[in-house]
């Protein structure tokens, strides 16, 4: 099979789904965790047992849930289709909340032992050196867990570049719209086009690693004193 | 100046602390789990107590009746953790400056500089906590408070995990650096070197050796009764030893 004549839609819808997704598990997931490693109260537990239920729960379960709460049918589905004419299923946008749930316990989790593994005495001392808790936020905290972060951004990335089941409940498979890498190879396969799919796998493989690859050495070079 | 009157309960654990202290070394002493740390604590800011009212040189810091109860980066008091608690990202210099804020950068400099130089660590500056031996990693836990020019001083049991011998030693290069450089209150924990002598008549004779100042006092508190140990353990007080100073919880 010719490379030029390979479709890289997939890769690229992929990439750009898991970068986002990745990039909203961040701005959600760290503040979360930060949260929830400050409280030690019921509802905290609650919520983390909630945010952790994604990894737990069937893809299709999830799909289905999303689309319930997202669906044109849905209030927030048809809200923000008749005020901002925006969709969200069976859109790349559908794809990207896909991505995100599924990969936000990881960002969370990680982030949340990486916050409450810090002494409680950094925070005080801190604190009665006069910071307020957002600067110790920013100048203690943030530098002291940016390892357990970067891990738990390695992991949601990962997650979210995988993801099959949410993202076909949710997205759909609409060729050049919303089929992503692991879709295109379910398509390949069902085909029976093998050399496809051994292609596919094959891009899959490579780009995966190679992100690892960087994101370690990123770690090593930059992070390591 | 410090005035303390708190109670707090956790638990079935009750602390009445009840006491007053001029600017000087004021030791603390008392087993551990008697609440000498949740004092602290509390006059601190770090834990809040049920009831009661905490003054340091005429200001309130606490006081449950009026409910003033001031945030602990606004108490304006020195504290030495136990651990330090240095921040390990941050250099030595970085971690003295911590807590200057609102100044300009070259009065900053020439007052870590200073600091620097009084606590003997020009030549650690730009080391990390993880690099320095615990003596320095406690002279820069004290520089980086004293920097700040608190109103009071307050020293959680240091270098418990050390033995004795350079314990004391260390101890006393401390209380030297703080006599020298810190004028107002300082409260100093001390771990309880007890030592029951003898039990006569349900009483409890015992000799205790602190260190709260610049020498090593030894009490032998001969024929003294204690009987709030043999009372009840878990009713805290202090009792008041003159002319040393020290008060007991426990």
């Amino acid at each position: 099979m010719n490379i030029s004549a390979l479709n890289l839609f997939p890769l690229i819808l992929s990439l750009k789904v898991a970068l986002s997704a990745t990039l909203l598990s961040i701005a959600i997931g760290i503040p979360m965790a930060y949260f929830l490693c400050k409280s030690n109260s019921k509802i905290a537990d609650l919520a983390d047992s909630l945010l952790t239920l994604p990894i737990v729960l069937s893809p299709t379960v999830l799909g289905y849930y999303l689309l319930i709460l997202l669906g044109r049918q849905s209030f927030i589905g048809s809200f923000l289709e008749e005020n901002f004419n925006v969709m969200i299923v069976f859109t790349p946008i559908g794809a990207t909340i896909a991505a995100m749930i599924v990969s936000i316990p990881f960002m969370i989790k990680t982030a949340r032992t990486a916050f409450t593994s810090i002494d409680k005495d950094l925070i005080h001392a801190a604190r009665l050196l006069g910071r307020t808790d957002f600067n110790i936020f920013r100048t203690v905290l943030f530098p002291l867990a940016w390892r357990g972060i970067l891990s738990g951004i390695i992991l949601s990335f990962a997650r979210a570049l995988g993801d099959f089941g949410t993202t076909l409940m949710v997205a759909g498979n609409i060729p050049n719209k919303t089929t992503t890498m692991p879709l295109a190879i379910y398509d390949a396969l069902l085909a029976g086009n093998t050399e496809l799919t051994d292609m596919l796998v094959a891009i899959m493989t490579i780009v995966a690693l190679s992100i690892l690859f960087l994101l370690n050495q990123f770690d090593k070079n930059i992070l390591r004193r | 100046m410090l005035d303390v009157t708190i109670r707090k309960s956790l638990g079935d654990f009750k602390l009445h602390a009840n006491f007053h202290a001029d600017n000087e070394i004021l030791g603390v002493l008392g087993p551990s789990g008697s609440g000498k740390s949740i004092t602290l604590r509390s006059i601190a800011g770090i834990e809040t107590p049920n009831e009661g009212r905490i003054v340091v040189n005429d200001r309130v810091l606490f006081d449950s009746r009026e409910k003033v109860n001031i945030l602990p980066r606004q108490r304006n008091i020195g504290y030495v953790f136990q651990n330090y608690a240095l921040f390990p990202h941050l250099t030595v210099k970085e971690n003295i400056a911590f807590g200057l804020q609102g100044l300009n950068k070259r009065d900053k400099t020439d007052r870590v500089q200073e600091t620097l130089h009084i606590f003997r660590l020009k030549d650690r500056e730009n080391h990390y906590p993880a690099q320095l031996s615990g003596g320095q990693q406690q002279r820069v836990s004290l520089a980086r408070t004293l920097i700040t020019r608190p109103d009071l001083l307050l020293l959680d049991e240091p270098f418990s995990a050390l033995d004795n011998h350079i314990k004391r030693h260390l101890e006393n290069e401390l209380l030297e650096i703080i006599r020298n450089n810190f004028t107002g209150t300082v409260l100093k924990l001390n771990t309880f070197y007890c030592q029951l002598v003898d039990v006569m008549d349900g009483t409890f004779y015992i000799s205790i050796t602190v260190n709260c100042d610049n020498h090593f006092i030894h009490i032998d508190m001969d024929k003294m009764k204690w009987n709030c140990l043999a009372k009840n353990i878990r009713d805290k007080v202090y009792l008041h030893i003159p002319p040393e100073k020290i008060f007991f919880i426990g």
